[in-house]
């Protein structure tokens, strides 16, 4: 079993092998080959060593760390609370263990926990965390002192750490070089020069470009996919035969995600190292886990290797999750009727497709631009496009999802069309409200007030979105505070839409969870009867099973009430399952929009194929086939876009003329536009099929 | 970073202009003018200024001239030739006043401020990591009466306490027998031993305010991920604490440097005139009470001009220190 899983491994790394992998080849080539770059990292040779080396070949599945019975407890004035409640874990070697569970469930305590770094005033009240040492000892981590000398080995000796935020997670305060440069001097024994010159390799081996720049780099100046590499070299400057990464991609775009996830997988595969992978995305657990253990309460409820969870999970926790986790389904149907999977067949989409009517919202060329200043007196300026001609058109009783990486300018975007911000240039043309108003892009403020009744937003954090000194009652009364008296039948018919009850009128947002705030949310913003809500992440911040109450009750509240949603969003995923139709953009430009099923069958600009290909599907099977298309580099300085179109640094088709020419968005095929020279002639890959 | 520091100086400078055509203002607040001032002081000796006297020193001061060429007179003076105009009280010029007192003051201001940050770092480096336990609320408590208590009254009980079991002479810069002798190490030592406990009395009341500032920072770098992070690599924790979350809470220390020179020279005042102490503070509060306009404006510019170069200087301090300030400013960043 654990054999094939572990060629099945080796060659999904090897195939994804594209530019990223290069240093890294294969394993056989790995020891001797170019890998110069691995090299740095290797086992360095001296008498003074406490790591361990790595044992090539290990066959028999040995455990290397079992938790039993662990109790991890916080003991506060008012009451104890216990994070983890008799949680057993056993991590084999070589194995890529995934601990799977929502927000709370105590499965980022377990990994603290193991190893002595548990937030005050949490401690382990019971249980054992036994770590097989190299040299065949068995030790309780339990039993060691938080601040001892051991404790202090295995932390980066025996056992790396990666985190959440890797912003936050690294010094401001110091290059990333000298931090790395800090782990191997506690676990090689390095002298000052030598452990810089290691950092340097490190940074190489987990594939930085330019490693001995960006080693005197500070991490602000770096991106998230670097900080996150960076944090890995750190992890791995010891040598540890266990990496425990807690949620490392949760805060990384899907691109991002994808190289760090290839970057974690080809590094296990060559080092013969265990991973205790901690995730609350059942995607990413389809794509690395060997086996996987499910986290509920502090509890453990079910542990299976990874294909015999998605094929017959047995504990009705792990079906709930499964079941709510949005599947991209192979010849998957629209929401509303079913439709051919070939693309060449699809007609005119559903009822309310573009051809139907006039959209309520035509956005034309909008441009939002903001003026950074620099140098000296701040006299050099330079033009940050967020928004850079974009034009959309939103339907009556359509979902229209907007995606792209952070920073593409999705949230300027969504600002620009309920004129928080006011857009540089283009127009706004709304057919929302009885009086015309015009050009919504350029209409002073006090002709606003009936199309922002008509135009509402949810937003993306239902904590910091509602006010703390508001009750429920407030808070729904603002947004028809100029209409005169309410009555209370009123208040609790819109409780009762968004599946609230009369009793939480007078409760303030505090008293409440993150689904319960963000259904007062949609409460808040369908107040008015509006005809568009503009949705920015508005499920991204809830946990998987809360996440697709919410969506349920968004598209109950479209069929009851004929709701347009702009629905931005970075998960694929979720967008796919509740838009009828998608645009992608890229650097504050549109690149692509299609109806949903055609989008994610076959897409018809690069950029499109390569987010499509960086979303795991929850399903190790589908996952696992895969090709991933290799995206390379990084998005680049939204100051800096490339000349021509904004994707040719980072696309495999690019030509001499996309240098030149900057594509339109051009129709494509009917009810599709795509902003790329060559969208008929190339043939991308989506994820349907 | 160079850019950062041109920058940084040229605002500086403004300041300082807008500082001195403010005690420029302040100089001419009065009526009459300087002349008319001597002119009274003649009378109440009994002399009297001829007409033509009158007339040669209002030529020489300008002070027939419109405010702007006035004021022209009275900064290229001071630029030029260090002239600051002259104190009437003190019948000398007030860049000597001034400058024989100055450097007791700086001497003093120096001690306080580094006794305050010796004090205040241990302590709030203390407090924040044994935070709520009882050596953090007895520092806490000491940090509040310090703060709580006024100055002169520690002076007061300084003074008894050290006349009266130490058998040490307070008050003034030098014992009694030092007072009039040539320089020598023992009269160093012995200013020094004089300057000592004016500087703990002053130092006593900036310690407390930042103690809080530190404990609060530091408390809250404690909990960071990068502390966290530093942990799970296997550092020792004394050496991670010194090295990443007291690093990160030092800005407000740099940044007190700015405003610790004024805040030192006015906070003596009191002290200095308990202790009787031959510092800046008690001829500021004298050339104030008697209208020496002149001798006040040049204080107040000179505590203006420190004000604002002590700002400068943190500032670079800061961005020396703090890589976000540096880097964000030399457009290296993203």
């Amino acid at each position: 079993m654990n054999d094939s899983l572990g060629v099945k491994v080796g060659a999904t790394a090897a195939g994804r092998g594209g530019p990223l992998t290069s240093g890294s080849r294969s394993n056989a080539e790995h020891s001797g080959g170019p890998g110069q770059g691995a090299s740095g990292i290797s086992p360095p040779e001296g008498p003074a060593l406490m790591t361990t080396t790595p044992q090539h070949g290990v066959a028999a599945p040995t455990p290397l760390l079992q938790i039993q019975n662990l109790t991890v407890q916080f003991p506060t004035e008012e009451r104890l609370v216990t994070a983890v409640a008799g949680a057993d874990l056993t991590i084999l070697e070589n194995q890529v263990h995934c601990l799977v569970g929502e927000s709370g469930s105590g499965k980022s305590q377990t990994a603290r926990a193991a190893l002595a770094l548990l937030d005050p005033p949490g401690r382990v009240a019971g249980g054992q965390m036994l770590f097989h040492q190299s040299d065949g000892q068995v030790l309780d981590l339990a039993g060691l002192k938080p601040r001892g000398k051991r404790m202090r080995h295995i932390r980066g000796g025996e056992i790396g750490m990666i985190f959440q935020e890797p912003a936050r997670s690294l010094s401001p305060m110091h290059t990333v070089g000298f931090q790395i440069a800090e782990a191997m001097r506690l676990h090689r024994g390095l002298n000052k020069q030598e452990s810089w010159d290691a950092a340097v390799e490190a940074l190489r081996a987990v594939r930085i470009p330019r490693a001995e720049l960006r080693a005197k780099s500070y991490p602000f100046e770096l991106s998230g996919g670097m900080r996150q590499r960076a944090m890995i070299a750190i992890a791995l400057a010891g040598q540890p035969r266990l990496l425990i990464a807690d949620e490392p991609t949760t805060a990384l775009d899907v691109t991002t995600q994808a190289q760090i996830l290839d970057l974690l997988r080809e590094i296990q595969a060559e080092r013969d190292m265990a991973i205790l992978f901690i995730t609350h995305d059942l995607g990413v657990v389809a794509e690395m886990a060997d086996e996987v253990s499910v986290m509920r309460r502090g509890e453990i409820v079910e542990r299976k290797p990874v294909h015999d969870l998605f094929a017959a999970p047995q504990h009705p926790y792990t079906k709930m999750l499964l079941e709510a986790t949005p599947k991209l389904r192979v010849g998957r149907s629209s929401q509303t009727e079913d439709q051919p999977a070939d693309p060449g067949l699809v007609t005119a989409a559903a009822p309310t497709g573009p051809q139907a009517e006039q959209p309520l919202v035509e956005v034309r060329d909008l441009t939002r631009s903001f003026t950074l200043k620099s140098g000296a007196l701040g006299l050099r300026r330079s033009q940050l496009h967020a928004v850079d001609g974009v034009d959309l058109d939103i339907y009556a009783g359509e979902t229209l999802g907007l995606v792209g990486e952070s920073g593409c300018g999705k949230s300027t975007l969504a600002k620009c069309l309920l004129r928080v911000e006011k857009p540089t240039g283009g127009s706004i043309i709304q057919r929302l409200t009885k009086a015309p108003t015009g050009d919504v892009a350029a209409v002073p403020e006090r002709h606003l007030g009936e199309y922002r009744q008509q135009m509402r937003m949810v937003f993306q954090d239902p904590f910091a979105s509602l006010n703390p000194r508001m009750t429920v009652r407030d808070i729904l009364l603002e947004p028809v505070r100029g209409d005169g008296p309410v009555a209370d039948e009123w208040l609790v018919e819109l409780l009762d839409l968004v599946g609230l009850e009369a009793e939480h009128l007078e409760r303030y947002p505090h008293a409440f969870s993150g689904g319960q705030r963000q259904r007062i949310g949609i409460a808040r913003a369908i107040a008015t009867d509006p005809q568009v809500l503009v949705a920015d992440e508005a499920v991204s911040a809830l946990d998987v099973s809360v996440r697709a109450q919410v969506l349920d009750l968004m598209s109950q509240l479209q069929a009851e009430r004929g709701l347009s949603y702009l629905f931005i969003s970075h998960d694929m995923s979720t967008v796919e399952h509740l838009s009828d139709r998608v645009a992608v953009m890229y650097l504050g430009r549109l690149v692509e929009t299609a109806p949903t099923a055609e989008l994610f069958t076959r897409p018809m600009h690069p950029y499109t194929e390569t987010l499509l290909s960086a979303v795991p599907i929850a399903d190790p099977v589908r996952q696992r086939a895969r090709a991933r298309i290799e995206i390379s580099g990084e998005l680049p300085d939204p100051t800096q876009k490339p000349s021509g179109c904004p994707f040719r640094s980072r696309c495999r088709f690019a030509q001499e003329i996309c240098a030149t020419e900057t594509p339109r968005l051009r129709q494509t095929a009917e009810g599709r536009q795509a902003a790329c020279h060559f969208a008929e002639e190339i043939r991308l890959t989506g994820i349907l099929r | 970073m160079l850019q950062f520091m041109i920058r940084r100086v040229g605002w500086s400078l403004l300041t300082i202009w807008l500082i001195s055509l403010v005690c420029f203002f302040i100089i001419q607040a009065p009526p009459g003018d300087f002349v008319s001032v001597l002119m009274a002081n003649a009378e109440a000796d009994g002399r009297r200024l001829t007409a033509q006297q009158v007339e040669v020193l209002r030529e020489r001061y300008n002070l027939d001239q419109p405010w702007y060429s006035q004021y022209w007179a009275w900064i290229s003076g001071i630029i030029t030739q260090g002239d600051f105009g002259y104190s009437f009280r003190w019948n000398r010029p007030a860049v000597d006043v001034i400058m024989e007192h100055l450097p007791f003051t700086l001497l003093l201001a120096g001690g306080a401020m580094f006794l305050t940050w010796i004090i205040a770092f241990a302590i709030g480096i203390y407090t924040a990591v044994k935070r709520y336990s009882i050596g953090d609320y007895f520092w806490t408590f000491v940090g509040f009466i310090g703060l709580s208590v006024p100055n002169f009254v520690l002076a007061l009980v300084f003074m008894y306490v050290a006349f009266r079991y130490f058998d040490m002479s307070v008050g003034g810069l030098f014992s009694p027998e030092y007072v009039e002798a040539d320089w020598s190490v023992a009269r160093a030592l012995d200013l020094l031993q004089n300057l000592a406990i004016p500087a703990l009395i002053i130092a006593t009341a900036g310690t407390a305010g930042l103690i809080r500032i530190t404990r609060a920072n530091l408390s809250d770098e404690l909990t960071q991920p990068y502390v966290v992070a530093a942990r799970a690599r296997g550092q020792k924790e004394n050496v991670l604490l010194m090295r990443y979350p007291v690093r990160a809470a030092m800005n407000p220390f740099i940044s007190t440097i700015g405003y610790a020179i004024p805040s030192v020279i006015s906070g003596e005042v009191i002290v200095s005139s308990v202790l009787s102490l031959p510092t800046t503070g008690p001829v500021l509060l004298g050339a104030l009470r008697n209208q020496d306009m002149y001798l006040a404006g040049s204080f107040l510019l000179i505590l203006g001009v420190l004000t604002v170069v002590g700002t400068v200087i943190s500032d670079l301090v800061l961005a020396w220190a703090d890589p976000r300030v540096r880097r964000q400013h030399s457009g290296a960043a993203q």
